[in-house]
């Protein structure tokens, strides 16, 4: 009995003893070292025994260390951030494991190569984005106006004399504008010659900029040179009021956020009428009708389950009538007076189907009516039209467009974060132009115009520090009964050093101009440019470095003559030309605390010979070399924001370019050279209520001043049909002051509710 | 009667191997807690903690407190990065996932919604000037939710606090507008008992010290 008593014992001692064995006393060590696919060590490693407690951090050497007193099949887990994980199986038995892994660094949209030759991305999201939109907001020379902003990026010219982007020797009808996609026709105000004018669109409208001074996406066409895209913000962050008053206008506009906020709703209101602040600044030209514009938009926006839908509308009206001495008489005044009606209005659908797809469908509808009378006026403000040199100065014309546009790109997303988009878009467009001459006589003209296109692009990445964009696209023109094809290629290269190199080329089209149409020529194809562009770029600790060079080779452009009305036609499309240059831009927001700046220098070399130029010449939009400097400082404690920029540019040439019966061409009567450009422009942002976070109301006081130094600007020359008169083109006032103040009343009480708390 | 005594020694076994694992759980979880002091001293070793609580998490699968503090030391670690500004995304989206996780198993959890006023105050320092009048709402959020769901907790007001203490006075910052709630955080530090051994217990001294730095002044 006792044996057996003490066998028993024995037995459930020697169980006991081989659990606890088994439990606690039989670990493993399980060891080994961590490295990357280069041989080099990766710390910060976690390794784990999967469905267990047990693991390590892989130390700076890459080693790591850990027991365990598992036993069995195992999956040991290797993960860090920035690599993609490794799972290894291990048969965890009586004796220590040495283990090594080798981790392949992931491509994420952090680490990569991204292809960036020929664009300026701006964006509110994205890091490592040259400029943020508050960026074009402070900018003191563009006074809240995008593509003022966009004039201190290289590339583009310092031109006053007519509105939008002349970029690398092209001209501004050669730069197109797109708001998430869709095509803006009009993106600029109505102006009267020799006077630019501003865009129609608040930059508080878009979180995100791309401004492309070539070698774009194929993804847009129908611009030889340049290429922005506007994106739209999303759901705004609260509901919220607003009101502003400056010396130039008055606006008001409210927007909703739902309370479960997957959609929102606004719409604002906006007077402008120069009447005020050309009271104070004097300006050259008697304004008979101030400027004033009436400017109605709605908008809304619902996020669905997987996209989102915006819906931006738009309405404005102006007016401006202006008169100046006329250029061929001494006591006669030029009476010009134009009436605008502009609607646009877009909807776009982001939306996402799954299994890597997404769409973004757009449909923009807009429609543009301009009415202009020009009068030749004598002391008494009637007409004069004799002598019939004299009777053709006395004119009206009315335009009204209706633009339409249909699009959708579909993305799929390949494996690693490679990209394949293709799409399609239709534009139509019916646009009436009725010449009225002095004796009443009518000439209408209407030119239609149906244009597909298809393209489809990649993005591919060979590996984290190589990737190409191939890209094509194809339009039919119903105007021009023809196709072309556009490829478009770019390939950027990761140094070790974080900096890159990218080359981008391509083939952009582009239909001629309504205002030389119609034409009595028939033949007549796309005009062509191809870019060739190569930057390298380094972007380090809030310091950016670029620079560019690019050669632009354009062929059949249009060449324009006189048709019997003595108005300008479309004669060819044998045009050639090209440009050259080389670009630096360099940001630094580190260097001196607080400060930040820009710099931007472009040097061009371009020659054209299209429109009426005789011959191959410098055309009069491009300035040899333009640069900017661009100073930004916010002083917390005094709760404003300083802000300064100059721009310098070379004199650009002039021509005065006259049609010679006897010699049946266009002859050079006149050349020169302006005086160089100068600007120096100075703005002060005041936030009174910054971190006040009690008040009901944020206010922004705003004061600019531009050409603070009253530098004469030249634009170029106006010459008299009649007399060869020349007159120079000069800004309505050498300098202009802007006050303003912008409230925001917040609906949000998020931070009455901590406070009450208290 | 073999039979019974090995058949109730394996159930006593069974049971303390039962007993062992929740056991173990605690266990691992206090020995991470112990060596908190120690590590926190430079960020791959408050990394380390993170690895380890995320170890646990995922072996656990259904205890919220290990998401918790593995979000919570992945923050903090992100406090002291030197280049917060390059990396201070990426981290603060991978506490946001584990933080999700916490919430689905522990959904308004005072404790995980301070930690993520936490993580999106990381966010906001990638990029201030831009960023905080878009995110700074979101942290305000986060904060006002934690003090909602359990009014008792000093850890939201003790974060708020800090937070001002480091904000400029004209930018509504300063030590006035923070003692006001550090002083709030030190009356609930002074009746909070946290409800075990592992639940959070940190800020305590941290309040004291961020008054004394404000009494200094």
């Amino acid at each position: 009995m006792a044996t057996s008593t003490s066998w028993r014992r024995r037995t459930i001692l020697i169980f006991v003893n081989l659990l606890f064995f088994n439990c606690l006393y039989a670990q493993i060590t399980i060891s080994g070292f961590v490295k990357d696919s280069k041989q080099k060590n990766v710390a910060g490693v976690s390794i784990t025994l999967v469905d267990t407690y047990d693991g390590a951090t892989s130390a700076a050497d890459g080693s790591f260390k850990f027991s365990t007193t598992e036993k069995g099949k195992f999956i040991l887990e290797f993960t860090v951030s920035g690599y993609n994980s490794v799972r290894e199986e291990v048969i965890i038995e009586d004796k220590d494991i040495v283990i090594n892994a080798i981790l392949k660094e992931k491509i994420t949209d952090l680490n990569v190569v991204t292809i960036t030759a020929g664009s300026f991305e701006a964006s509110d999201k994205k890091k490592g984005t040259v400029l943020s939109s508050l960026d074009i907001v402070t900018t003191a020379s563009a006074n809240a106006d995008i593509s003022a902003a966009l004039k201190t990026l290289p590339g583009t010219q310092q031109i006053g004399e007519a509105e939008g982007l002349f970029v690398r020797g092209g001209t501004a009808n050669e730069s197109k504008i797109f708001i998430d996609g869709q095509l803006v026709n009009n993106f600029f105000n109505s102006s009267v010659p020799g006077i630019a004018s501003r865009g129609r669109f608040n930059p508080f409208l878009f979180k995100g900029t791309i401004f492309s001074a070539g070698g774009y996406s194929a993804l847009y066409g129908q611009a030889l040179s340049s290429a922005l895209n506007l994106e739209s913000i999303d759901l705004p962050e609260k509901t919220e009021a607003s009101l502003g008053v400056s010396v130039l206008s008055l606006s008001a506009g409210i927007q909703k956020l739902a309370k479960n906020k997957k959609a929102s709703w606004g719409f604002s209101y906006d007077y402008t009428d120069l009447s005020l602040a050309f009271a104070v600044v004097k300006q050259n030209q008697d304004f008979f009708k101030t400027p004033r514009t009436h400017t109605l938009d709605a908008n809304f926006r619902i996020k669905t389950k997987k996209g989102i839908i915006k819906y931006y509308g738009y309405l404005s009206t102006n007016s401006i009538g202006v008169r100046r001495a006329d250029i061929d008489s001494v006591q006669l005044r030029n009476s010009f007076d134009i009436r605008n009606l502009n609607t646009f209005q877009n909807i776009t659908w982001k939306n996402n189907i799954g299994s890597g797809w997404n769409y973004l469908a757009g449909l923009s509808f807009s429609t543009n009516k301009d009415d202009i009378k020009n009068d030749l006026i004598n002391d008494a403000d009637q007409q004069v039209t004799t002598p019939i040199a004299y009777a053709f100065k006395n004119f009206a014309l009315e335009n009204r467009a209706t633009y339409a546009q249909a699009r959708i790109v579909f993305e799929k997303r390949l494996k690693g974060l490679n990209k394949l988009r293709v799409g399609t878009e239709q534009f139509y467009s019916n646009e009436d132009i009725t010449f009225t001459l002095y004796d009443g006589s009518r000439f209408p003209t209407n030119v239609k115009e149906n244009l597909t296109a298809f393209f489809a692009e990649t993005d591919f990445y060979l590996s984290k520090n190589l990737a190409a964009k191939i890209g094509a696209r194809s339009e039919h023109s119903g105007f021009l009964d023809e196709w072309n094809i556009a490829p478009r290629v770019s390939v950027a290269y990761k140094f070790k050093d974080n900096s890159q190199a990218s080359i981008a080329s391509g083939v952009f089209y582009q239909s001629p101009e309504r205002r030389y149409l119609p034409t009595s020529i028939s033949d007549i194809a796309y005009a062509k440019a191809t870019h060739y562009i190569a930057q390298y770029q380094k972007f380090k600790n809030d310091r950016i470095f670029r620079t560019e060079v690019y050669y632009k080779d354009y062929n059949n452009l249009y060449t324009i003559g006189n048709n019997s009305l003595g108005n300008n036609e479309l004669l060819n499309n044998q045009g050639t030309g090209y440009a050259k240059g080389i670009e630096f831009f360099w940001r630094d927001k580190k260097t001196v605390k607080g400060l930040d700046y820009w710099i931007s220098y472009s040097y061009i070399d371009t020659k054209r010979q299209f429109l009426n130029f005789p011959m191959s010449m410098t055309p009069n939009f491009a300035a040899t070399h333009t640069a900017s400097l661009v100073l930004k400082k916010f002083i917390l404690p005094l709760k404003t924001g300083f802000n300064a920029s100059y721009s310098v540019a070379s004199g650009r040439p002039y021509y005065n370019l006259q049609y010679d019966a006897a010699q049946n061409k266009t002859i050079i009567k006149d050349n020169g050279k302006t005086i160089p450009f100068n600007n120096l422009s100075f703005s002060v942002n005041y936030l009174p209520n910054l971190g006040k976070t009690d008040k009901k109301a944020f206010a922004v006081w705003v004061l600019s001043l531009n050409n603070i130094l009253g530098f004469k600007q030249v634009y170029g020359y106006d010459y008299g049909n009649i007399n060869n008169t020349k007159r120079e083109i000069t800004p309505p006032s050498r300098s202009f002051v802007f006050l303003g103040c912008f409230l925001s009343f917040g609906v949000d009480r998020t931070q009455d509710a901590i406070n009450n708390n208290l | 009667m073999k039979k019974i005594i090995l058949l109730s020694a394996c159930t006593f076994l069974f049971a303390l191997g039962a007993f062992a694992q929740s056991d173990k759980y605690m266990g691992a979880m206090k020995k991470i807690l112990s060596t908190v002091d120690e590590a926190m001293k430079d960020v791959s070793s408050i990394n380390s903690l993170a690895d380890g609580m995320e170890r646990i998490a995922k072996a656990e699968k259904t205890q919220w407190l290990p998401y918790y503090y593995a979000a919570f030391f992945k923050t903090n670690a992100a406090f002291r990065l030197e280049n917060l500004a390059d990396d201070g995304d990426q981290v603060a989206d991978a506490v946001t996932r584990l933080l999700d996780i916490a919430d689905s198993l522990s959904p308004n959890n005072s404790e995980i919604s301070t930690v993520r006023a936490m993580a999106t105050t990381v966010k906001m320092m990638v990029d201030p000037q831009s960023r905080y009048m878009t995110i700074g709402q979101e942290i305000e959020k986060n904060l006002q939710a934690a003090m909602k769901q359990d009014p008792t907790n000093p850890r939201p007001y003790y974060f708020k606090g800090t937070s001002l203490q480091r904000t400029p006075e004209f930018m509504g910052g300063g030590c006035d507008a923070a003692s006001k709630f550090l002083n709030t955080a030190k009356e609930k530090f002074m009746v909070a008992k946290p409800a075990s051994e592992i639940s959070p217990n940190w800020g305590m001294e941290q309040t004291i010290e961020a008054l004394k730095e404000c009494e200094g002044k």
